[in-house]
């Protein structure tokens, strides 16, 4: 009995480790097939497109107006091309964990919002290169995205283009009107240098004896926010070929600068003033009304609705040059996509004037091409009783740097917040910390 | 009659033992051979020995800091709840009235999920605002900054972790609940003190509800995630701050595996754990025949 069930274990476990061994091999085998299959499956697909209707699916985050949006958009994609249908894979938390799952398991989604980790799925081969798409279709991207051609500088990788911005919009400064007001300090504008911020910011900071009732200025550890200040100082995080140059005199002057808001000026809220206010963010306390700017999203604008007192939106000001951070996310096509000419086909729909009106009809988001970014539809958007300023979007889009988008995003920016953390801190001098990084970085992209 | 006993036996542990062999035994042998190539999540792994290991034990600053604090936080964290629920435990299961609702009230935060606890304790923890240094300002004393400071986020963290004890008190009482009544009445009519009776009695025949929580604490200290997850990031998505002071080792695997797309190393990092977890649990196992004393037990002494 107990020889026979001893047998009987073994042999299930002998299974189990045939089939663990056989995954691997076959993953290897299916690579070349896998690469060769589109282009063996395409002309089929484009051949008898009445017969046989063609499923894609595209995952997205977000929440249940991104979902409507989303849906909006592919219905009218599905009209025009009765012959393609498009499933949408809402994916509402842990994304890009579950969208790797799914890559690894052979069901990747056909068409995927990627956002600042498109490199990491691009450097693996997981999607795949746009430009023969874009070349025959003859598409300007700058007509599309703007002089600077948008985030396809970011979402590029040695010279390949893999994914189309989707939805976009600038870091962008919004202030508080009634605090101006009072101060007697005029609106901030993009030609405003870092010595007429400062100014500013600490006319608008009001103290209460030690404490501080009114902050001039909020931000902190989001890397968009100090990132923005080295970009405006002249400095960078990588260079043009890729390799980090973060301990620069203008980084390092950018960061201490960033810093002294909060610990030399004390017009912004230090780590510990955040956690007392019981928050990461200054969206809520410029919400509250306890800070005079602040520097966000477009997404800043919907919190900001029932707001009771006047504020408006501006591009970000300036010290060498303007400089902003332009987030979005993008649209790529998986390598396992069976039918990449179709799939292309909803990409390009969907990033074109008409496919991106929903966005700005349903104030989803900033729209990533910029004949929306600056159509009336979009400039004349009412969000409170008062008109906002909201071609400082648009504005913005000029002043866009490259972001450092790399292959290890996520372990840079890793690198980047624990170091930074502790000058954050103030426990840490500037120069030192940044020179930790750099060589940190220099480390981590020779592995 | 043996047979059919027999029979019966193998029914009923089958289930776990297909669970067993299915859904642990074999993702865990597999993950030993992810351990030994560097695997992306995307590309097929490739085969490269032990490098994986050689990297951690040789290269890896944050994981040798990582296996620092997760320790510090299980020895200091595990004996000191034993010892606060024992303490509970004694008063609980004294006559008092409503002790019912004192041992509900006790329990309760064991029922509480990891996610929610950890965002109280945000707050309870905030430097200035939070009730925690304020209740430490009634007697005049500047409370740390406590999850923004090195120094103190673990010592906050094993404080959370206090929080939780309600489990072990739910065990300990039924332990208590256990013991006959005779031993005390015995020793009372020798004239033992109720101090001497807590430690002659009592204590020694808790010891394997001791025994059991202390594996049990021990086990889950050393994977400590969730808090970490909630408490400590930097304003960005990192966690583990500031500077990996609360950094522990599922956290790190987690941020290698599903941050950094290296689950090879991810894999590594698992079976030093499993290592880990292995060792510390039996040389408890091993100390136990000294310390831990089961009722029908005959001793020479």
């Amino acid at each position: 009995m107990k020889l026979s069930k001893l047998f009987a274990v073994l042999v299930v476990l002998s299974m189990l480790l045939a089939a663990c061994g056989q995954a691997a091999p076959t993953t290897v085998v299916e690579e070349p097939a896998a690469t060769d299959a589109p282009a063996a499956e395409v002309p089929a697909a484009t051949d008898a497109p009445v017969t046989e209707p063609v499923t894609l699916t595209l995952s997205f985050w977000g929440s249940d107006l991104d979902t409507q949006v989303y849906q909006q958009r592919v219905n009218m994609f599905m009209e025009k091309n009765p012959d393609i249908k498009v499933e949408l894979l809402y994916i509402p938390s842990d994304y890009s964990q579950k969208v790797q799952t799914m890559i690894a398991g052979g069901t990747a989604p056909d068409v995927i919002q990627l956002s600042e980790d498109v490199h990491s799925y691009s450097s693996k081969g997981q999607v795949i290169s746009l430009n023969d798409f874009v070349a025959n279709d003859s598409l300007d991207l700058k007509t599309r995205y703007g002089e600077t051609g948008g985030l396809t500088t970011a979402y590029s990788l040695d010279g390949n283009l893999y994914a189309m911005p989707d939805r976009g919009g600038a870091l962008i400064l919004y202030y508080n009107k009634d605090m101006f007001d009072a101060a007697g300090v005029s609106y901030p504008t993009k030609d405003w240098t870092w010595v007429e911020f400062l100014d500013a910011t600490q006319k608008l900071t009001i103290r209460d004896g030690d404490t501080v009732t009114q902050y001039g200025f909020a931000a902190g550890g989001w890397w968009p926010w100090w990132m923005s200040f080295i970009y405006m100082n002249g400095g960078a995080v990588l260079d043009a070929s890729g390799q980090p140059v973060v301990n620069s005199p203008e980084a390092v002057e950018a960061i201490q600068f960033y810093n002294d808001l909060v610990y030399k000026y004390q017009v912004a809220p230090s780590p510990e003033d955040y956690a007392n206010l019981g928050t990461n963010s200054p969206d809520p306390l410029f919400a509250q009304g306890k800070v005079a700017m602040s520097t966000t999203g477009f997404w800043g604008i919907g919190g900001l609705k029932d707001a009771t007192f006047n504020w408006d939106i501006a591009p970000l000001f300036k010290n060498k040059q303007n400089a902003t951070v332009v987030f979005g996310s993008g649209l790529a096509i998986s390598k396992d996509c069976k039918n990449p000419e179709a799939a292309w086909k909803l990409i390009e729909f969907l990033t074109s004037e008409e496919g991106q009106a929903p966005i700005v009809d349903f104030k989803q988001d900033a729209p990533a091409n910029i004949a929306n970014l600056s159509g009336d539809a979009f400039l004349n958007q009412s969000w409170s009783s008062k008109p906002i300023n909201m071609s400082a979007l648009g504005d913005s889009a000029n002043a866009a740097f490259a972001l450092p988008l790399s292959p290890k995003w996520n372990e840079m920016m890793s690198v980047f917040d624990t170091n930074l953390g502790e000058v954050f801190a103030n426990r840490a001098e500037v120069q030192p910390t940044m020179d930790a990084i750099q060589e940190q970085l220099v480390e981590l992209f020779a592995q | 009659m043996k047979k059919k006993e027999a029979l019966w036996f193998y029914m009923l542990v089958f289930p776990w033992v297909f669970g067993f062999i299915v859904l642990t035994l074999g993702p865990m042998l597999y993950s030993f051979f992810l351990s030994l190539t560097n695997w992306d999540l995307f590309t097929p792994p490739q085969f490269i020995g032990w490098d994986n290991y050689a990297r951690l034990f040789t290269e890896d600053k944050i994981f040798w800091k990582t296996v620092f604090n997760t320790l510090y936080y299980a020895f200091i964290s595990v004996p000191l709840g034993m010892l606060f629920s024992l303490f509970i435990t004694y008063f609980l299961n004294r006559p008092i009235k409503g002790s019912a609702i004192y041992r509900t009230l006790y329990y309760i935060p064991a029922t509480v999920p990891g996610v929610a606890s950890a965002l109280l304790f945000k707050w309870l923890l905030a430097p200035d605002a939070g009730m925690i240094n304020r209740f430490l300002a009634i007697f005049g004393m500047d409370g740390p900054a406590w999850l923004l400071e090195p120094d103190w986020v673990k010592p906050a963290l094993i404080l959370m972790s206090l929080w939780t004890v309600g489990a072990n008190i739910t065990l300990l009482m039924a332990g208590m609940k256990s013991i006959p009544t005779e031993f005390y009445e015995a020793a009372e009519l020798d004239g033992a003190s109720p101090i001497a009776q807590y430690y002659q009695i009592t204590l020694p025949l808790l010891t394997p509800v001791i025994f059991f929580n202390l594996i049990n604490g021990l086990i889950g200290a050393l994977q400590v995630f969730t808090q970490i997850y909630i408490m400590t990031g930097t304003g960005g998505a990192n966690m583990g701050g500031p500077n990996n002071a609360s950094m522990m080792i599922v956290p790190y695997l987690f941020n290698n595996g599903f941050r950094f797309y290296k689950m090879g190393y991810a894999s590594a990092i698992a079976w030093i754990l499993f290592v880990l977890v292995m060792v510390l649990t039996l040389l408890v196992f091993r100390s136990s025949s000294a310390w831990v004393y089961y009722e029908s037990e005959v001793r020479k002494s």
